[in-house]
């Protein structure tokens, strides 16, 4: 006779996915208030704990958000490669509208990169603009993610299942050719004398400690950021069905 | 026997295609006629006889091409969508990637053509003789092309599929190709440039080959889920 298994001592899976719910709901709940510690926090560190460097001076100090919102942006297009895959895959409507609200997040702070890598190149290398690999990939990217958005803009208005998929299928397309597109950039400047060389092997052990910092904090930014946005974008989407019942009756 | 089969019908659209074009010569009118203006605008104003013709003359020969490319790809489309083409060519038994690559072979040609039309002309206008051996330059133009006409006929499938494909086609398409372009018009500098490397020109040839299976695959890949 088999004995029914005491449900003290096996592993109850689905015990587990309520905890990790649990402890992911309360980190979504505070997350807002962990943020407005984390924020000034980082700044300060930025500018108070952080050594000066040598050669560029305070100018450098744009480099912690700099290099913070360049892997967020890096992360967000990867987050839409991923949601666009999904929602090809099993056409639910939140996947779409995780890559939507991914590429808009990724695209502002791909804006934020630019912006702030050109006010540290003309301050370190006198210069506004140079094709350097890192800075000509980010344009490329940036350029990517602005016609995604605009496809995806578009083609909101008819809102209808097959059209989204046209996005995720942009969304495929576009981060497929980021690699390429560093492949080429890269070889490209190689050929061309290359006038500046970041050394990036300079960091004090503080520099790395203010870097990880403002990583946790711009990578929080952005979770926090993609839960709004997605919450929006789903009343959003609530609303134009309620719309459309009422009109239909 | 099934290769055959999908061999057979791809055939068939393709020489469909090609029919329509025999009869209305719209697509290939338009778009040596657009090659033709915009070389010559391009050649009076960018100085023929000047100095450096390496450091421009690539750059206004493929964006000639790309231009021209742009005006076609979405009309090839768009004649298959009167009367719900489309949909009859897919309601019998040709599958969605057979008709995507038969229009991407179609539009491939259609890019041939154009080349070879257009190439001595830009090359005569801007007197930019190519040195070095011409073999590799034309395996360079015959990849690039497909490189264009697969991401293009991709894009295009995209883009007519919304209501906005005139004004989509351009936006989408060109940032996507700008490793191409970089390749194709790094590579076909080399020709014009007095030290002819063949190292480089081996490294251009590699990428394109690998971006041009890229979009093939793509092409395959994503034809089920972009045609209904």
């Amino acid at each position: 006779m088999a004995e029914k298994p005491d449900p003290e001592n096996i592993i109850n899976i689905n015990r587990i996915i309520a905890v990790i719910k649990k402890v992911f709901s309360y980190f979504n709940y505070y997350l807002p208030s962990i943020l407005l510690v984390l924020i000034p926090f980082s700044l300060l560190a930025i500018f108070f704990y952080a050594p000066e460097e040598r050669v560029m001076g305070d100018v450098q100090r744009i480099f912690y958000y700099h290099v913070s919102s360049a892997w967020v942006g890096f992360l967000a297009f990867f987050v839409v490669f991923l949601a666009s895959i999904i929602y090809l895959q099993n056409s639910k409507s939140y996947w779409s509208r995780l890559a939507r609200a991914s590429a808009e997040i990724g695209v502002l702070f791909t804006t934020f990169v630019l912006i702030s890598g050109m006010f540290w190149g003309r301050e370190a290398w006198n210069t506004w603009w140079t094709w350097d690999p890192r800075l000509t990939t980010s344009l490329v990217l940036w350029l990517m993610y602005l016609a995604y958005l605009f496809l995806s803009h578009t083609i909101t208005g008819t809102g209808n299942d097959g059209q989204n998929k046209l996005t995720a299928i942009f969304g495929i397309i576009a981060f497929v050719n980021v690699p390429l597109v560093f492949m080429s950039i890269r070889w490209w400047r190689t050929i061309h004398p290359v006038v500046i060389e970041i050394d990036g092997s300079g960091l004090t052990p503080r520099m790395v400690q203010v870097l990880l910092l403002s990583l946790l904090t711009i990578s929080l930014l952005y979770y926090q950021l993609l839960r709004l946005r997605l919450q929006q974008l789903e009343n959003k989407n609530k609303l134009r069905q309620a719309i459309n019942k009422l009109r239909r009756r | 026997m099934k290769l055959t089969e999908t061999m057979k019908a791809m055939a068939i659209l393709i020489k469909k295609d090609l029919r329509l074009e025999a009869n209305t010569g719209q697509l290939v009118g338009t778009m040596l006629l657009f090659a033709l203006i915009a070389g010559t605008i391009f050649s009076m104003s960018f100085l023929p006889g000047q100095e450096n013709i390496a450091a421009f003359f690539p750059g206004i020969y493929w964006f000639t091409i790309i231009f021209a490319a742009l005006l076609i790809l979405n009309r090839s489309f768009h004649r298959d969508k009167k009367n719900s083409c489309q949909e009859a060519i897919l309601l019998a038994p040709v599958s969605q990637e057979n008709y995507l690559l038969a229009k991407l072979i179609f539009n491939y040609m259609l890019l041939l053509l154009l080349t070879i039309i257009i190439s001595p002309v830009l090359v005569i206008l801007f007197s930019a003789y190519p040195r070095g051996s011409l073999g590799w330059l034309i395996i360079i133009i015959l990849l690039v092309n497909l490189g264009l006409a697969a991401n293009g006929t991709l894009l295009a499938a995209l883009a007519t599929a919304t209501k906005f494909s005139e004004i989509l086609l351009p936006i989408l398409l060109l940032p996507v190709l700008i490793p191409l372009i970089l390749a194709a018009v790094e590579g076909t500098r080399l020709f014009y440039i007095t030290a002819f490397q063949f190292s480089e020109l081996q490294f251009w040839l590699l990428f394109i080959i690998l971006y041009d299976s890229i979009c093939v695959m793509l092409t395959v890949i994503l034809a089920p889920y972009l045609l209904k």
